[in-house]
């Protein structure tokens, strides 16, 4: 099975949940999402999530200089995208349990 | 970073953008801003070259498009006008009421509704454009009797819709609200004159001139007598009493605007006296002498002792 189809619908999720806990700039939050598992997503795919995220309302943004490279944009989750990833997260449970299930019964 | 990486990121970076020239300027460089920070970052950590890291810039392209939720294609720039932007803010900010009034009308969404009239929209606009243009006289078509006016009509409700249906060509956003303040003037100046223009714009009193007439060309009357004396301040009635109006009658009425005209018009200025023309066919078409003129001149000023008794009484 596919799973870059699987993967456009639980993106932002995925975004948001790898922002919880810590705030983070593009490439580092793409590192993240890849030692996390999600190996196939792609450059393009998480940078214009972010935009997209941070023109919704749910994150907010600051640039950290850097001596060594260029400034990095850092995205972080506020309350809005907080609420997002708990109800996402919560929808997200239930269609897993209901797609185990279902396989469960089928194999 | 290198030269090298420089150049590298400046090239791949530009073609990324021309992918994406279609979408309006600000979500372009909204998109674009910090890509060539994160192209930086990718080599940094990955090493180049970037094509290799990220996929042909054309593709990377398209899934940016994709994953910032600007998918381009038919339809969707008009899902972009600002009228719809302002809606779906509006309707944002009072939730549920997109519903409500939906449901009121049968439809789960009333902008689901709104959405089906957009092209009506798109129609009415170029009507109302051209309605307009044709009351300022830019084209010298005269309303929709003529072959030019049904052209460039038909023209302005073609470039209409589909500047409404892909956004192509594109306009500047300020010429885009010009239009619209433009179009919403021709509507409301098109209710206004709604009854005229049904009327054909035949004015409920006198004859105006639309142009082909027998007295077209005729810019004014010189009454004369049996003796061929000029008379002064004659009024014409038809049978039912109106004024009948020829010629450029309106250029000299001065305050007493709603009098019928007077003939002949803009008495005291100077205007060829009808006997002059009398005098003038005996000496041929062939060569009007210039010399005719001056000397009957003395005789053009009117006599006021034949006015009063000439105009009649209308019946009303």
């Amino acid at each position: 099975m596919d799973t870059t189809q699987l993967l456009k619908g639980v993106l932002d999720l995925a975004v948001l949940a790898v922002l919880r806990d810590e705030d983070g700039y593009g490439y580092d939050i793409l590192r993240r999402l890849r030692s996390a598992g999600l190996d196939e997503v792609g450059d393009a795919s998480v940078y214009g999530t972010l935009r997209r995220l941070f023109q919704a309302g749910m994150l907010t943004t600051y640039v950290v200089p850097s001596e060594s490279g260029p400034h990095r944009k850092y995205y972080a989750l506020n309350a809005a995208g907080r609420t997002q990833l708990n109800a996402s997260g919560k929808v997200w449970r239930g269609f897993a349990a209901t797609m185990d299930q279902l396989i469960g019964e089928a194999s | 970073m290198t030269e090298g990486t420089a150049i590298e990121i400046d090239y791949y970076y530009e073609r990324v953008a021309a992918a994406l020239a279609d979408l309006p300027a600000e979500a372009r460089d909204e998109l674009l801003e910090d890509l060539p920070a994160h192209f930086a970052e990718v080599i940094a950590e990955q090493g180049g070259p970037l094509v290799d890291r990220l996929g042909p810039p054309a593709t990377y392209a398209a899934e940016l498009r994709a994953a910032a939720g600007l998918d381009a294609g038919p339809g969707r720039a008009a899902d972009r006008a600002p009228i719809v932007v302002a809606y779906q803010r509006f309707v944002a900010a009072l939730p549920g009421l997109d519903q409500r009034a939906g449901r009121l009308i049968g439809y789960p969404r009333a902008t689901q509704f709104l959405r089906l009239l957009r092209p009506a929209w798109w129609i009415a606009r170029a009507v109302a454009v051209v309605v307009l243009i044709f009351a300022v006289d830019i084209v010298p078509a005269d309303r929709f009797d003529d072959p030019i006016g049904w052209l460039l009509l038909g023209v302005a409700i073609v470039v209409s819709i589909r500047i409404g249906a892909t956004g192509v060509p594109r306009v500047p956003r300020w010429v885009g609200y010009a239009g619209t303040a433009v179009a919403v003037v021709g509507l409301l100046f098109l209710i206004a004159n709604a009854p005229a223009i049904l009327r054909g714009y035949d004015g409920p009193q006198g004859y105006y001139q639309t142009g082909g007439g027998p007295f077209d060309g005729v810019t004014n009357v010189f009454p004369v007598d049996e003796h061929g004396r000029q008379l002064d301040h004659v009024t014409l009635y038809d049978q039912n009493g109106r004024p009948i109006q020829v010629g450029d009658y309106w250029r000299c009425t001065g305050s007493d605007d709603d009098r019928p005209a007077s003939y002949p018009l803009c008495l005291g200025t100077a205007h060829p006296s009808p006997s002059q023309t009398e005098a003038a066919e005996p000496t041929g078409s062939a060569s009007p002498s210039p010399s005719v003129s001056p000397s009957l001149s003395p005789s053009a000023p009117p006599s006021p002792s034949v006015s009063p008794s000439v105009s009649p009484s209308p019946s009303r």
